[in-house]
C-alpha cells in the first residue's frame, strides 16, 4: 500500500473544509462539546436546587396523638418548626393511614406508654411514625418529625439523667463525631473524576461518529465516494485523509469539551454546588492536562478506526448509523459502570475505553501512576493498530471498497473467512494502491 | 509506449451473485484508441458498458487480461493510469460541500497539476465553461445545468489526454444533452482520446469515429460507422446494432440447441 502524504494533506483539507460547512458537524463536533454538558450540568444542578427549595417550602400535615398525656411538650416543638401544621388525632391512628396513602395527610405521631419494668424506667414511651416514602412530601414531613422527637428524646433523657444524678459522659456510653477530612478541592475533584471521563468518551464518540458515516457512507449516497476512488491518489492515501480526518473530529470534540468543562466547572457549579450546602472547588492540576490530552487524542484514534471500520461496509447514511450504533452503546456501557472506588491496576489498564477512563479519573484526582498510565497508553495504540490493520484487510475487498458489497461486517467475516467464499478477492495485483 | 493511447487487451470481468453464480460481465474484450478519436461503446442497459469504462478507470481491477491507459497498466499502474485520464459518470458526483472554483482547484491539485499553473488553468476553464459568475457558489445550490459545467471542468482540470464519458447524456434534457456532444467533440479537436458509453443511437451516430458494439460482455462489432454500413447492409446504426446483436443472440440459441 502506497501512501502519498501531499496527496493525504490535500485530501484531508478539503474533508475539514467541507465538514466545517456541514451544520450536523458543526453541531456535533464543536457546539454540543461547548456548551451541551456544562450547559447539561447547570440544568442538572438548578433543578436539583429548584427540587429541594420547592419541597422544604412545602407545610407538613401532621396528625399528633398522645396516648401517654405527658408529652405536649413535644407537641409544642413540633408546632414551633417553620411550615408545620399539626392536629390531634380523634380517633385510632391506624384510620389515618388511607389518608396518608391519599396523599390528604403527610405524617402520624402515636406516643404510647410502656409499661414500667427493670428494663425500662417509668415514664418511658413509644413513638410511633406512620408515613409513605413514596411520598417527598411525606419524606420531608417524617424528617421534620423525626428532628423534633430526637430533640425530644435528647432532652427527656438529659432530664432523667439529672434526676437519678447520672452524668452525661457516664449515660452516653461513646458519641459519634463526625468530621470529613476530604477538603472542598477533593471533593470538587472527585465529582470531576466521575464525570469528566464519561463526558469525554461521550464526546469522542459522538465527535467520531457523524463524520465517520458521512465520510464513507453518506460519499457513496452521494455518489461522490466513486469521484474520489476516480482520482490519481492511491486508495491508502486517501483513507488515511478520511481516517486522520475522522479522528480529528473525534480529538477536537474530546479537547473542547474537556476545555468547556475546566473552564465552566468552578464558575458555574461551584455557586450552585454551595446553594446545596456543598462548598466545593472545581479546580485540578494543570499538569495532568498533557495526559488527559494525548489519552484523548489516542481514543479518537481508536474510535475513528473502528467507526470506519463498521461503516466502510454501509451504502447509504442511516445504514452507516445503524451499523456503528452498536459500537456506540458498547463503548459508553462500560464507562457508565466504571466507578471511582475501583483500583486503577495493570490489568484494568489493559482493557480498551475503560483504560482510558480510569485514566482521565485519576489524572483528574492527580493520582497518575506511570506504570497503569504507560500500559493504558501502549494498549491503546496496539488496539489502533489492530483495528487498522483489520480495517486495511477489510478494504483490500474491491466490493467491499467501492460499495458494492451487501452486508456488515459480521457477515463479511462469515462469507470471507469462515465459508472462504471469496467472490471478489483482493486485488493483489495493484502494487501502488 | 505504444502509438495507441489505450490498448484493451482481453479484458474480463467476472463478478459472482449468490443468485445467479458467476457473472462475465466483460467477457475478454479487446480494442484500441487513437489519439483526437472518440471511441463509442454502445449497449444496451447491463451489456457491460459501465463496467469495462469502470475497468478502465481502475475503479474496478479485471479478473483477467489488462489495459494499458498512456502506456500504464492498469493493474500494475493504477494511480499513474488516473492521473492521466479524466472520468466523467453518473457515480461521480461532486462535492456537495465544496464551491465550483474550491471543487476544480481540488481536482488539480490531487491530479498533480503543477501547483504554479493551477489558478491560471481553473480560470481558464472557469471562463470557457462559462463557471464565473457562480465559482464561489457551493455545489449544492447549483442547478443542474451548473453542476454538469463544474463536472466536466473538473473532469478535464488536470489536462489529461485520455477522457472517459460514461453515459454523459443520461437525464439530460434536450439542450444540455447538446452541449455535452459540442463539448466532447471539441476535447476531440484538441487531441484528446475519448472513451464515451452511450445507448442512444443518434449521439453514436453524431458523435463517434469509431463505434464497438457490446453485449452480454463481449464486443460484437467494432468499426466506423461507414465500414459496418458496409458490412451489415444496414442504414441507420440502430439496424445495424439490432442486426449484430439479434444475430449473436441467435447464434447463442443454436448453440444451445
Amino acid at each position: 500500500m502506497s501512501r502519498d502524504w501531499r496527496d493525504v494533506a490535500v485530501f484531508y483539507r478539503y474533508e475539514l473544509l467541507a465538514a466545517l460547512r456541514e451544520r450536523s458537524i458543526v453541531i456535533n463536533t464543536i457546539l454540543i462539546p461547548v456548551f451541551m454538558y456544562p450547559l447539561l450540568l447547570w440544568a442538572m444542578f438548578t433543578t436539583i436546587t429548584y427540587v429541594v427549595g420547592q419541597t422544604e417550602g412545602l407545610t407538613s400535615r401532621i396528625v399528633f396523638q398522645d396516648q401517654t398525656g405527658q408529652h405536649q411538650a413535644l407537641r409544642t416543638l413540633i408546632a414551633k418548626q417553620e411550615n408545620a401544621e399539626i392536629r390531634d388525632a380523634r380517633t385510632a391512628i391506624e384510620e389515618e393511614t388511607p389518608r396518608i396513602r391519599a396523599g390528604d395527610v403527610d405524617i402520624a405521631l402515636r406516643l404510647s406508654p410502656v409499661p414500667p419494668g427493670p428494663q425500662s424506667p417509668p415514664g418511658n414511651f413509644t413513638a410511633e411514625l406512620l408515613f409513605d416514602t413514596s411520598k417527598d412530601r411525606s419524606v420531608q414531613a417524617r424528617e421534620r418529625v423525626e428532628e423534633a422527637v430526637n430533640a425530644y428524646r435528647l432532652q427527656w433523657l438529659e432530664r432523667e439523667a439529672a434526676r437519678l444524678r447520672v452524668s452525661g459522659p457516664e449515660w452516653q456510653t461513646f458519641m459519634v463525631q463526625r468530621k470529613n477530612l476530604a477538603t472542598g478541592r477533593d471533593m470538587g475533584r472527585f465529582l470531576l473524576s466521575t464525570m469528566l471521563p464519561l463526558f469525554l468518551v461521550i464526546m469522542v464518540a459522538v465527535g467520531c461518529f457523524y463524520p465517520a458515516v458521512d465520510t464513507t457512507a453518506g460519499e457513496r449516497e452521494r455518489s461522490t465516494w466513486e469521484t474520489s476512488m476516480s482520482t490519481a491518489a492511491s486508495r491508502s492515501s486517501i483513507l488515511t485523509a478520511k481516517y486522520l480526518y475522522v479522528a480529528t473530529m473525534g480529538s477536537v470534540a474530546g479537547l473542547i469539551n474537556l476545555a468547556a468543562m475546566v473552564l465552566s466547572a468552578r464558575p458555574v457549579l461551584a455557586p450552585l454546588a454551595r446553594q446545596m450546602g456543598e462548598q466545593l472547588d472545581f479546580q485540578f492540576p494543570i499538569t495532568v492536562l498533557p495526559v488527559i490530552a494525548v489519552g484523548t487524542i489516542l481514543l479518537a484514534l481508536f474510535v475513528a478506526a473502528v467507526m470506519m471500520l463498521l461503516a466502510s461496509f454501509a451504502r447509504t447514511f442511516r445504514e452507516g448509523q445503524s451499523m456503528i450504533t452498536p459500537f456506540y452503546m458498547a463503548i459508553i456501557v462500560p464507562v457508565v459502570f466504571v466507578r471511582p472506588e475501583q483500583a486503577f491496576t495493570p490489568a484494568i489498564a489493559l482493557i480498551p475505553i475503560v483504560n482510558v477512563t480510569k485514566l482521565f479519573a485519576s489524572s483528574v484526582v492527580g493520582q497518575i501512576d506511570w506504570v497503569t498510565a504507560s500500559i493504558t497508553l501502549a494498549s491503546e495504540m496496539v488496539c489502533i493498530f489492530l483495528a487498522l490493520r483489520l480495517a486495511t484487510f477489510v478494504v483490500s475487498f474491491e466490493d467491499v471498497l467501492i460499495g458494492s458489497y451487501s452486508g456488515n461486517l459480521g457477515r463479511f467475516f462469515k462469507e470471507r473467512l469462515l465459508k472462504r467464499k471469496s467472490p471478489s478477492a483482493p486485488a493483489p495485483e495493484k502494487k501502488d494502491e | 509506449m505504444s502509438d495507441y493511447p489505450v490498448m484493451v487487451s482481453e479484458l474480463t470481468k467476472t463478478f459472482y451473485d449468490e443468485s445467479r453464480g458467476e457473472i462475465h460481465a466483460v467477457d475478454g474484450i479487446s480494442f484500441s484508441c487513437t489519439p483526437g478519436e472518440i471511441f463509442g461503446l454502445l449497449g444496451a442497459n447491463g451489456a457491460g458498458k459501465t463496467t469495462t469504462l469502470r475497468l478502465l478507470a481502475t475503479i474496478l481491477s479485471p479478473t483477467r487480461g489488462t489495459a494499458t491507459i498512456m502506456g500504464h497498466d492498469i493493474r500494475q499502474e493504477p494511480q499513474a493510469v488516473r492521473g492521466c485520464l479524466g472520468f466523467y459518470s453518473a457515480s461521480t458526483a461532486l462535492y456537495p460541500r465544496l464551491t465550483a472554483r474550491e471543487t476544480l482547484e481540488f481536482f488539480g491539485k490531487i491530479n498533480h497539476y503543477p501547483t504554479a499553473q493551477l489558478s491560471e488553468r481553473v480560470d481558464y476553464l472557469s471562463k470557457r465553461f462559462g463557471i464565473e459568475a457562480y465559482a464561489n457558489g457551493r455545489i449544492d445550490k447549483l442547478s443542474s445545468g451548473m453542476k454538469q459545467r463544474v463536472s466536466i471542468a473538473r473532469t478535464v482540470v488536470h489536462d489529461p489526454p485520455v477522457l472517459i464519458f460514461d453515459e454523459p447524456t443520461v437525464g439530460l434534457d434536450v439542450l444540455s444533452a447538446l452541449e455535452m456532444q459540442k463539448v466532447l467533440s471539441e476535447f476531440r479537436d484538441e487531441g484528446k482520446t475519448i472513451i464515451f458509453s452511450t445507448h442512444i443511437m443518434s449521439e453514436a451516430e453524431r458523435l463517434c469515429d469509431r463505434i464497438a458494439i457490446i453485449h452480454n460482455g463481449k464486443i460484437l462489432a467494432c468499426d466506423s460507422l461507414d465500414n459496418l454500413r458496409v458490412e451489415t447492409g444496414c442504414r441507420y446504426l440502430e439496424d445495424i446494432f439490432v442486426k449484430f446483436v439479434r444475430g449473436n443472440t441467435e447464434t447463442v440459441q443454436d448453440t444451445g440447441r
